[in-house]
Formats: C-alpha cells, sequence, structure tokens
C-alpha cells in the first residue's frame, strides 16, 4: 500500500477532472472500493440520504489525515465505521432539532410500480427507530457483523447488543406491521 | 418449542436482512464522493494550518508582551545606604542629569524636590517608564549610542539607546542646540523613555560633564561651589548635599539623619571647618549658629580622602525649603506644637 502522498488525477471524471488534487492513492483506493458500502450504511445510520452523504464525506475526512497509520494496522474498514457511527451520534447530539420523526406516513398511491413508496415506509420506519437501537440493526443485519464485534463497535457488551437488537427488530416490525395494517 | 424459537430468529434475522437491504439499496452512488472527500480534506488541512498560524502568532504575542512587559521596568529608587555606611562609601550621584531618588520612595516628592527652571530632566522620575543612567559610550551606530553603565535608576548593567528628533542635550554643563560630538569611552548621562518594544529613546543627554562620573582622584578634589548657592539643592555635582536633622552633636562634628541627599545615604555625619561657611535663616552668618539635635540642617560638604566630609557650607532655621512638616503630619503636629510654644511664650 502506497504511504506516501502521491500526485493522482481524479478518479471520477466530470466532477473533479480538471482539478489536481493530492490524496494518498491507498486512500484513494480505499473510496472508491467501499465508499458505495459505507454510504448504505451511513444511510441506515442516519435513515436520510443526504445526511449519510454528508457523514460518510466527513468520516472519510477524518480518517484521510490519518490514512497511514489505519492503513498499517490492516482492513481500515472497521476502523472507518466506527469513526462513522460515533460520528453519526455526535450529530445527533447537535442536530437534535433537524430530524423530526413523525408517525403519519405520506398517503400511499393506488399502484406503486417502482416500489419507491414503500422503500420510503421503509426508510420512514426505520427513522423511528432508536438510535443505538437502529445501529445494532444495521451492524449485525446489514453489515453482517458479530455480536461481538457490533458490541465493539457500539462500546457496550454483548448482552447489550442482544437486547439492543431484540428491541430495534421489535420496533421496526412493529413499525412495519402498523404500515401493513393500514 | 427451542426448534420454534429458533426459526422465529432466523425468520427474524431475515425479515431485518431483507428489509435493511431493501432500503440500503436505494441509496444512490456518488461519483463524485472521493472529489468531494478531498475537498473537505484540503479545508480541514488549510484551516488546520490558519489555526496554527493564528495560535502561533498569539503565542509569539503574548510572549513579546511578556518580554515587553519584562524590559519596561519601572524607574525605582536607589536602595537605601545602611545606617552605618561610612562616609566614604556613598559614591555621590556625579554625572546623572537629575537627581536619582535617594531616600524618598515617593518620586513626586523627589520630582518636586529636584525641579527647577529650564531644567529638562527634572521630571523625569514618574512611573511612566523613564529611566535615567550615566556611563561610558561603548559604542556609536549612527543614531543609536551603546553605554556601559555604572549608575541607572533601574537595575541595567548596558543598555542602547537611541537618539530622537526631540532629545535635548547638554554639553559641558551647557545646554547645547545640537548634539554634542560623542566619542567611545565618553562618560554620559542621559534620561530615556522605555518604549512599547523595550528599547530606550533618550529625551536628554548630558555629555562633558566636568564632574561626571569621577574618579577618585577627582573626587578629592571638586570644584568649588559658587558661593551664595543654594545648598539645599542637591543637584549640583561634585559635591554631597544635604538636608536633614542633626542626629548628633560632637565639637565640629555633627551626624545628620537625611532626608534628601545628592548622595545614597541615610544618615551622614560631616565636620565643619574654619573654612566653612554659615547662613541662619536665610542670612549669612560669620559665626557657627547654635546648632542641637533635632534641628534641621542643609550643607553642602567636600568628600575626604579619609572618607569624611568637610562642610563647605551649612545653613540652619531654612525657611525656604521644602519643610516635610507640610507633608509629613508627625512634622506637621511638630511645627505646629513649636508654633503654639512660640505663641505662648510671645504673649506671656
Amino acid at each position: 500500500m502506497t504511504t506516501s502522498i502521491e500526485r493522482v488525477a481524479p478518479v471520477e471524471s466530470g466532477v473533479a477532472s480538471a482539478r489536481v488534487l493530492w490524496v494518498d492513492e491507498g486512500f484513494a483506493a480505499f473510496v472508491r472500493d467501499r465508499s458505495t458500502r459505507l454510504a448504505r450504511t451511513a444511510f441506515l445510520l442516519t435513515a436520510d440520504r443526504h445526511l449519510a452523504e454528508d457523514l460518510l464525506q466527513a468520516t472519510l475526512a477524518k480518517v484521510a489525515d490519518r490514512w497511514t497509520r489505519i492503513a498499517s494496522q490492516g482492513d481500515p474498514t472497521a476502523y472507518v465505521r466506527t469513526v462513522m457511527l460515533h460520528t453519526a451520534i455526535s450529530w445527533r447530539r447537535r442536530r437534535w432539532r433537524s430530524e423530526v420523526p413523525t408517525a403519519t406516513l405520506p398517503e400511499r398511491l393506488a399502484s406503486d410500480p417502482g416500489g419507491a413508496l414503500v422503500d420510503e415506509g421503509l426508510r420512514a420506519a426505520l427513522a423511528q427507530v432508536p438510535p443505538r437501537q437502529r445501529a445494532a440493526l444495521v451492524l449485525r443485519y446489514y453489515d453482517d457483523l458479530s455480536e461481538a464485534e457490533t458490541a465493539e463497535i457500539l462500546g457496550c457488551s454483548v448482552g447489550t447488543v442482544k437486547s439492543q437488537t431484540a428491541k430495534g427488530l421489535a420496533r421496526l416490525r412493529s413499525l412495519l406491521g402498523t404500515e401493513h395494517d393500514r | 418449542m427451542n426448534m420454534e424459537h429458533h426459526v422465529n430468529d432466523l425468520e427474524s434475522n431475515e425479515f431485518a436482512r431483507d428489509v435493511l437491504g431493501r432500503l440500503a439499496a436505494t441509496m444512490p452512488d456518488n461519483p463524485g464522493r472521493v472529489a468531494a472527500v478531498q475537498r473537505i480534506v484540503r479545508r480541514r488541512r488549510r484551516r488546520r494550518v490558519a489555526t496554527r498560524a493564528t495560535l502561533g502568532l498569539a503565542s509569539a504575542a503574548g510572549v513579546g508582551f511578556v518580554v515587553v512587559n519584562g524590559a519596561t521596568r519601572q524607574p525605582q529608587t536607589l536602595p537605601a545606604a545602611s545606617p552605618t555606611v561610612p562616609p566614604g562609601d556613598s559614591a555621590p550621584t556625579a554625572g546623572v542629569p537629575d537627581t536619582v531618588p535617594v531616600t524618598s520612595p515617593d518620586p513626586c516628592a523627589v520630582a518636586k524636590a529636584t525641579t527647577g527652571p529650564g531644567d529638562a530632566t527634572s521630571t523625569l522620575l514618574d512611573n511612566q517608564g523613564r529611566m535615567k543612567a550615566a556611563g561610558t559610550i561603548t559604542a556609536i551606530d549612527g543614531e543609536r549610542i551603546s553605554v556601559s553603565v555604572e549608575q541607572a535608576s533601574i537595575e541595567i548593567s548596558d543598555v542602547t539607546a537611541t537618539f530622537a528628533a526631540d532629545t535635548t542635550y547638554g554639553d559641558a554643563g551647557q545646554p547645547s542646540s545640537g548634539r554634542p560630538q560623542l566619542g567611545i569611552g565618553d562618560p554620559i548621562a542621559f534620561s530615556a523613555v522605555v518604549q512599547p518594544d523595550g528599547s530606550y529613546v533618550i529625551d536628554h543627554l548630558e555629555a562633558h560633564m566636568p564632574d561626571a562620573v569621577q574618579t577618585p582622584e577627582d573626587a578629592t578634589k571638586p570644584s568649588a561651589p559658587p558661593r551664595g548657592s543654594d545648598v539645599t539643592n542637591p543637584t549640583f555635582d561634585g559635591w554631597i548635599k544635604v538636608t536633614g536633622t542633626i542626629t548628633a552633636v560632637n565639637g565640629s562634628t555633627i551626624s545628620v539623619s537625611v532626608e534628601q541627599a545628592s548622595i545614597v545615604a541615610t544618615d551622614v555625619t560631616a565636620t565643619v571647618s574654619v573654612s566653612t561657611t554659615y547662613r541662619d535663616a536665610g542670612q549669612t552668618s560669620s559665626t557657627r549658629p547654635e546648632l542641637a539635635i533635632g534641628d534641621r540642617v542643609a550643607f553642602s560638604a567636600v568628600p575626604q580622602p579619609d572618607g569624611s566630609y568637610l562642610i563647605d557650607q551649612l545653613e540652619t532655621h531654612m525657611t525656604d525649603i521644602a519643610n516635610p512638616a507640610d507633608t509629613d503630619p508627625a512634622g506637621a503636629a511638630a511645627k505646629q506644637k513649636r508654633a503654639l510654644a512660640e505663641c505662648g511664650s510671645t504673649t506671656g
């Protein structure tokens, strides 16, 4: 893995092709390869696409400065995921007024061929799951982490992970069941 | 039962994976993410550099402030000599353009006592960072001189000071409109104002002083003060001038508790001689007035080779000098008591 700062061409054309950017090549490769998956995790953690993109970029910017050290310790994905989770929690503390959960979902059309509204219902339901329960669900069932790994990232015990997961799952079921009952 | 529970768990896991996977797939990809992250990184680095630079400047400013504060030493009174100091150990303050505060800790009192008409340096003893120094020039560089300080109102051994456009000069005891010829090794005395950056700007400089920075040999044969000069004015160089209260009279020798003097001393013992002239209550007296313990006297004296002082002119019962009773409550009370006593004797 390249640890020195090298001059590389912009990896994505059309957006910054005219710019000459200076990044660690290894970091750029990591972003190219893993950012899609990380973006989806961020979306599940925040239940907001725009906020998820901001969260991911802020997380990557944080780890960019320490990339050499992070990369030297092995796969940096777990580290980046941890940073992203902590960043999301801190953002939630700071932006507690920006997210307003609502129990009333928008009315659904009779036909939804693309399933967009179904997805929106899922997103709204997920948004109503408490953050730590949501994080436990995402780490356990989307990132396929073990209970121990999830506990390490969340900074809690395995038992807490189990209870948080169970409660979150029940909450999600309840929300989606309520939705389906309508 | 266990099998049913396990099935429920699997169903729950599958349900969660299905919901989360389906929802995650709706997150669009961002082709400009790398560039965006790079912009953020660069912005963060610039901000960090700017913050460090700001902190550095603030730290430098803080250190500079401390240094300037440290360099801006206020004029301080010279330490008073011990009461038992022999007269010969009390060096005259020859050469300093004005009297360095000697025994009075009150700069206002000293300034008042040393203020004279036309004396440009007579009001220098204030608390505005002005210092006075006498010494020998060690270097001259255009508008700057370096001086090896022999005596100063602040604790300093070497000083570099700058001439200003409004610097006034004295040459050989006379006011000079221009800067005197200065050379390395010349004895000078000057007063200077401490600048915010710690440098010194000279506001008055005396050069080629007849009695400045005397050698020991010179000290034994000072030039005579003008007859009739005000011996209460301790600014004449080459002699010591003392104003104080007699604490002991032993034949021709008197000991005086110093109130004000041109030397650093709290007590001075001096001897009258046949050549001593006297003034009593402002009038010249051909005979030695009666001197008693507690009388206030002022005299000029010549240091002798053996360290004693020989009084050249002695004045007593003065009425035209600053009376400490004006500022000293105890003295005022004594004065009032004496006045009452005199009044009582007159009326009686």
